[in-house]
């Protein structure tokens, strides 16, 4: 096989079911209606409701899904062959993630711009809509945990990167600095800010900082929970302006890249297409590809948080319901080609890499000793950045060493922004339910708010093997998803109501996700928990698994009780 | 080609959009915190002088009805806030 065309596969696909079965979705099931006027031009107050160019839209929804998760995780399930994961991906995709986005957001448009979590307590019942803050809330931690434990790694395989990563920060508030306290001409602002950016990767090129992990761990603490609470012009929204251009260079600089090495006859896959069904993954231990290939792969084919993103701010500012395919369905499907071409790069040199760093990773054992290897090592990004740097560096012949210092500044860019997001959510829902709780003062302050979920994700990062986080941070993320797309799946069945078995094309994907979330905690709880030896991950990612699987029995009850109501009883919420 | 033009500017603007959007939302809440310094007396909270809110009242017609539009979506809080941030 060959990078090229797998390139141009993912992009026939994606284009074809766009314009197949994600318009099928949008006429049939959807309805969707350009005389209907949306919530921005129906409640527009100028503030919160405000109709926005759908190119704009897509772009932020599509900079706010796409992180370091797309990346990691398809990484990771290399595992099993690059075959599996790339199904996985692109299926996945087109049948749930985009199906799951695209619905979050387009119901939340026919609900006044309403979020899918109101929607589930309107459809189901309250109390899943208390779940689905609790799932956020744990998954937070967890994402505090596992990006932590990203993040460190990077820097401590890539010291480079550590530099660039810190300067990087440097960059930002300079650049905040500049556009919005001595508010200089904001081209001219942007072209220092990307200057200064390749400045960085440079220094950092040439001073890297080595440091342990544990180090890494407490800085990067230390670092979210001031970043966190510092004024958003400061340091959060120059560095997000700054990602945006990260983002876009280094996703068409690679998309071209691997297509030309493709065509130059150097992109054939070296990796194997399938190893075993039950490679070496989760837990280090064999773990069955269905049903726990979700568990390894959550943003790159289906994320819940994209549920968030959707219907929190995009469907307030949705101009016209026809916008919200490219938008959600579209947005889904290019997160799913930068997963593509994280898979396709790793199958090509993914091998070499391991040679060039004399890693006893052989074809003759990649599916038992791919991810116990590439974690010890400390290269589920290196082993991405190393593959993307020798592809470019064969297409366009720039610097294996610098182009893998953008590629691994790329993801820990956005691995920083999440753990500072997460932070900043977390203490949000943190005394959001100490408020419920009427808990004492103290406990709502946001300093101990912050600290409370740092703390605990570091600890969990800090002697928790990462092939237990990711694995436990994934199973949130999917039961998140599972929540909003069976919310999605009775506001279609019972409000929309299609015609034919339209209603099935939602329904099944739902079912299916909640089975296989299901199926795979209970396996992750079984047969890796106990064998985890760190008593605070154990007992904590255990009690954490298993409220997270309470919760989700509880939600499929809600759900059947909500799907047995007659459809007359919904018939007053359908617009 | 024309599509292709709009698409580009649309791009365009998608990065500027992007330049701005955390400290948007930040304006948004200092609005509301003034609106509520203003008319918290409804909410219980005690008001500034009656004649100092007289003179800012025509100012503030907009706020008025940004606030009960806000005040309708309270339940719905987190979405926003979470809607905003790159999570993945």
């Amino acid at each position: 096989m060959n990078s090229a065309v797998i390139i141009l596969i993912a992009a026939a696909i994606y284009v074809g079911f766009y314009f197949s079965y994600g318009k099928a979705l949008q006429n049939k099931v959807v309805r969707a209606d350009p005389n209907r006027p949306t919530p921005a031009h129906r409640l527009y107050d100028g503030v919160d409701y405000v109709p926005a160019n759908p190119v704009v839209l897509y772009g932020h929804h599509f900079a706010s899904i796409a992180g370091a998760g797309p990346i990691v995780g398809p990484a990771v399930a290399m595992a099993w062959g690059w075959l599996p994961g790339l199904l996985w991906v692109w299926f996945g995709n087109v049948f749930i993630g985009a199906v799951h986005d695209y619905l979050a957001l387009m119901s939340s448009v026919r609900y006044d711009g309403k979020s899918v979590q109101w929607i589930a307590g309107k459809l189901m019942s309250k109390r899943t809509s208390m779940a689905f803050e609790l799932y956020v809330w744990f998954s937070l931690v967890l994402v505090v945990a596992a990006f932590g434990a990203v993040i460190s790694g990077i820097f401590v395989s890539t010291p480079g990167a550590a530099t660039a990563s810190w300067l990087f920060m440097l960059v930002a508030v300079i650049l905040g600095l500049l556009l919005y306290k001595w508010q200089i001409d904001f081209k001219l602002g942007t072209i220092i800010g990307i200057l200064m950016l390749i400045g960085a990767i440079y220094i950092g090129f040439k001073y890297p900082i080595h440091a342990s992990a544990h180090v890494w761990l407490v800085a990067l603490g230390l670092y979210v929970i001031v970043a966190s609470a510092l004024p958003v012009w400061i340091l959060l929204q120059p560095r997000d302006y700054l990602n945006a251009y990260i983002l876009w260079f280094g996703l068409i600089l690679g998309g071209l890249a691997f297509i030309v090495v493709g065509i130059k006859g150097m992109g054939t896959f070296t990796a194997p297409a399938f190893t075993t069904w039950s490679a070496h993954v989760v837990g280090g231990k064999p773990s069955p590809f269905w049903p726990t290939i979700p568990l390894v792969i959550a943003c790159g084919a289906l994320s819940g948080f994209h549920s968030i993103v959707g219907s929190g701010t995009t469907s307030k500012q949705l101009d016209n319901e026809l916008h919200g395919l490219m938008v959600g369905y579209g947005g889904m499907f290019t997160e799913g080609f930068l997963s593509t071409l994280v898979i396709s790069s790793i199958a090509v040199y993914g091998l070499q890499v391991f040679q060039d760093l004399k890693i006893p990773v052989t074809l003759a054992n990649w599916g038992s000793q791919y991810a116990i290897q590439v974690v010890h090592h400390k290269l589920k990004v290196k082993i991405f950045a190393l593959s993307y740097a020798y592809g470019v560096n064969k297409a366009f012949g720039i610097s294996v060493h610098g182009a893998a210092l953008f590629a691994s500044l790329w993801v820990a860019a956005f691995a920083l922004t999440t753990l500072d997001t997460a932070t900043r959510l977390g203490r949000f829902t943190w005394q959001e339910i100490m408020e419920m709780a009427k808990a004492p003062e103290f406990l709502k302050n946001k300093w101990l708010a912050s600290s409370v979920v740092v703390v605990f994700g570091v600890a969990l990062a800090w002697g928790g093997s990462f092939l237990v986080l990711w694995p436990a941070f994934s199973g949130m993320n999917q039961m998140l998803a599972s929540i909003a797309l069976m919310t999605a799946s009775l506001w279609v069945a019972k409000v929309q109501n299609p015609h034919g078995n339209w209603k099935w094309a939602v329904i099944i994907p739902a079912l299916f996700l909640w089975i296989t979330v299901t199926l795979a905690l209970l396996w992750f709880l079984v047969v890796v928990i106990p064998g985890i030896s760190n008593l605070l991950t154990k007992y904590s990612v255990g009690l954490i698994t298993i409220i997270g699987l309470l919760l989700n029995i509880m939600l499929v009850i809600d759900w059947y009780h909500a799907w047995k109501k007659p459809s007359e009883e919904y018939a007053a919420m359908a617009s | 080609m024309q599509k292709i033009k709009d698409f580009l500017r649309g791009f365009g603007e998608a990065f500027r959009h992007q330049s701005t959007e955390f400290i948007e939302f930040e304006l948004r809440e200092l609005e509301n915190v003034f609106a509520l310094i203003l008319m918290g007396s409804f909410i219980g909270i005690p008001s500034p002088p009656t004649t100092l809110v007289m003179r800012l009242m025509p100012h503030m017609v907009k706020e008025i009805r940004v606030m009960e539009s806000r005040a309708v979506n309270l339940d719905d809080v987190f979405a926003e806030v979470a809607g905003m941030f790159d999570i993945d």
